[in-house]
């Protein structure tokens, strides 16, 4: 015998296997409402299935938000970075003459070549160049050995004097400082003993 | 997942690092922010686990001073080679082989390259060598890629790489000349492009040959023009020579647009003046080397100037306008700078690299992009990439002279052929009744012994024939540059054994499993 129900329990129903075929026993009285319910099934059915499109949809544009934001991250990284990296590229040659130019009067003592070194600097710092800070202990990313001597009195590699300054750009380093080591002198090999 | 695939420029004093994605190709740069990384290793210390601590690129040049003994340098040079001599032994007392040291620069590249790319991205390289290297020493470059933990998709040449920076995806069919003038060598190849096809058909070069030369020769110009402004110049003074070096170097830059360069030196109150004809007179014989090492090249394969439709400088070095000037003069043909040339070689591995599939799991090529079409599209171009090369060495085998009873090189695959390539010697047996047959292979251009290394050997057994039987040696070079020998018996027409050219300079898979480990072990930074 068929069953007149609500069309959402028919669904819960349709779920489970339990549900008996609606044409197992056609009755003329109940013809309207199978259609009814059959109608009121497509609907849903069809209710669902947009709603599925406009989940997907919603998912896909979400999907693309965040691809887009993150290229839009990796875009205005890469454009910064290209940006800088050509910057330096244009620059550095710039720089280095002057750097040279300052080595040629650093620790000039005539007052003017003074003033003018100083004025470079300036000029220098203004435009994000700085001087690099050597401490006495070596830093092989912003310094550069150019002399090594050996000494009982130390234990550890230590920066004893500058040979020529150093100084970056942006962060990069144009060019290391150049610096003499004092190392540890080694004991003697017995062979050399 | 699709793997990304790299191309690496492994250099003799710079090496670079570059990717291709959609048809772009970007130079990834290195921890100080530069597109190239010094090729120096400096060993700092050891762990207390035993190992050694390590720097790699800039870093390492600087602190080259400090332990002279502890740096190495150039050792793209000893790849290939094997021995004490070659070897380098760390202050944890481990030695360590040039393709260790070579690992080593390929880990610090791909290291700092990953800070754009992603931790652990970078697996699946292609790798360039010069033209003139052999078997031994691509093998070797092969090796160090697998010790420093890299699937290594292949070995290709500098000039090819440059060739397909410069002609991939532009539809080109011309025959291209090669002049790459680097930091260290001199490189030429002929090279026919047509759509994805890259066929070399010569080659040459001179490993000795380089922009230090030039540097060089400047800075006794300058130091000569210094003494004839009676300057003295105190042998003990390195800080001088030191600058004039620095300066010979930005001179040289400067000669490119300038006909003038004025150099300045601290506590010389006048300053140097150098010409660029002073200075393209002090360098002519190192560019007429160039030039007859092209010509040579040229004549081989009897390709004449008209012939040639492009002419690809590579090598920082062909900015020195001599070299311009010079390549124009011989070939009545416009010199284009078409490609980076500091960065060309690297670019062109980048995008050979990019037409590999690569199996997400095993890591394997699907294609070898070599010797197929690839079909899939770069930058909205047909994806094929076909690279022919040609033989680097000649090749040939150990002879007796009946009439002289002196020893001679026969050489049966001569230099540039094709590869690959098939080609055989017929020669005699020497006494009555031998029964065994020393097979020694040969490497190099010339008939004296002297003159060429054996670079392998096998002893094949022989039916008892009088003296004068004839046999058949029998040469073929595979596209993976593998040699195999075959001896056939004419008399009994059937082969008396087959053998492939053991390098005994190459690693053995054992060595380069323990190397892998040892280097895995070392901190690189």
């Amino acid at each position: 015998m068929a069953e007149i129900c609500n069309p959402e329990d028919i669904e819960k129903r349709e779920e489970s296997s339990e549900f008996p075929s609606p044409v197992s026993e056609p009755q003329i009285a109940y013809v309207y409402d199978e259609e009814k319910l059959q109608a009121v099934q497509n609907e849903i059915g069809g209710v669902r299935q947009e709603l599925g499109e406009v989940r997907a949809e919603l998912n896909a544009l979400r999907d693309l938000f965040s691809r887009r934001l993150m290229n839009d991250k990796q875009k205005n990284e890469l454009i910064q970075t290209v940006t800088n990296g050509a910057n330096f590229a244009c620059i550095e040659p710039f720089l280095y003459d002057l750097i040279l130019l300052m080595d040629r009067i650093e620790g000039e003592k005539e007052e003017l070549l003074q003033s003018v070194r100083e004025e470079i600097m300036e000029i220098l710092e203004r435009r994000g160049v700085e001087k690099i800070k050597v401490t006495s202990e070596f830093n092989p990313r912003l310094y550069k050995a150019v002399r090594v001597t050996e000494s009982e009195e130390v234990t550890s590699m230590r920066v004893t004097h500058i040979v020529r300054s150093g100084y970056t750009y942006a962060g990069r380093v144009v060019r290391p400082a150049e610096v003499v080591v004092v190392k540890p002198k080694k004991p003697a090999s017995p062979a050399e003993s | 997942m699709e793997r990304k695939a790299f191309g690496i420029d492994l250099g003799t004093t710079y090496s670079a690092i570059a990717v291709c994605e959609d048809g772009e190709t970007q130079i990834l740069k290195n921890a100080e922010g530069m597109e190239n990384t010094p090729s120096v290793i400096f060993f700092t210390g050891v762990t207390s686990t035993g190992e050694d601590d390590l720097l790699v690129g800039q870093e390492a040049k600087n602190s080259a001073e400090t332990e002279p003994n502890n740096v190495v340098q150039f050792i793209k040079r000893k790849m290939g080679q094997s021995g004490p001599a070659v070897n380098f032994k760390a202050p944890s007392g481990k030695t360590y082989t040039p393709e260790m040291l070579s690992s080593f620069i390929l880990r610090k590249v791909c290291q700092d390259a990953e800070q754009y790319v992603g931790e652990g991205e970078i697996k699946d390289v292609v790798i360039t060598v010069p033209a003139y290297f052999d078997d031994a020493r691509r093998t070797a470059t092969k090796q160090a890629g697998a010790i420093a933990s890299l699937n290594v998709l292949a070995v290709i040449n500098e000039p090819t790489a440059a060739a397909i920076a410069y002609g991939f995806g532009k539809d080109t069919n011309a025959r291209v000349l090669v002049y790459d003038l680097g930091g260290g060598t001199f490189d030429v190849t002929i090279m026919d492009i047509k759509g994805g096809h890259f066929d070399a058909l010569a080659t040459g070069g001179d490993s000795q040959l380089g922009g230090f030369n030039f540097d060089g020769r400047l800075s006794e110009l300058i130091q000569k023009k210094l003494t004839e402004q009676g300057a003295v110049l105190d042998d003990d003074n390195d800080l001088l020579f030191a600058e004039i070096r620095e300066k010979a170097e930005r001179a040289k830059r400067m000669l490119t647009d300038k006909e003038v360069a004025r150099l300045r030196l601290k506590g010389i109150k006048q300053p140097v003046e150098i010409t660029r004809e002073e200075f393209e007179e002090a360098t002519a014989d190192l560019l007429e080397r160039t030039r007859v090492k092209l010509e040579q090249v040229m004549a081989e394969k009897s390709v004449t100037w008209e012939e040639i439709d492009e002419l690809l400088v590579i090598g920082g070095s062909t900015r020195m306008p001599m070299v311009k000037k010079m390549l124009e003069a011989l070939s009545g043909k416009q010199v284009k700078y078409k490609v980076n040339p500091d960065t060309a070689v690297a670019q062109g591995a980048a995008i050979f690299a990019s037409t590999f599939e690569i199996d997400a799991e095993s890591g394997a090529p699907r294609r070898d992009a070599r010797t197929a079409d690839t079909g899939g599209a770069v930058g909205g171009m047909a994806n094929q990439i076909i690279i022919s090369d040609v033989t680097s060495q000649s090749l040939g085998v150990v002879l007796l002279d009946s009439e002289t009873n002196r020893k001679y090189n026969q050489i049966i695959i001569p230099r540039n052929s094709k590869i690959p390539t098939t080609s055989s010697q017929a020669a005699y047996t020497v006494v009555d009744n031998q029964t065994r047959l020393l097979v020694q292979v040969t490497e190099g251009n010339d008939s004296e012994l002297e003159f060429v290394k054996v670079i392998g050997e096998s002893t094949l057994s022989i039916p008892p024939y009088p003296k004068s039987s004839p046999i058949e040696i029998i040469y073929a070079y595979d596209p993976d540059q593998i040699v195999t020998i075959e001896v056939i018996d004419k008399v009994a027409n059937k082969s008396l054994g087959t053998f492939e050219v053991d390098r005994t300079s190459n690693m053995s898979a054992e060595e380069v499993a323990r190397a892998t480990e040892i280097v895995g072990r070392t901190n690189v930074e």
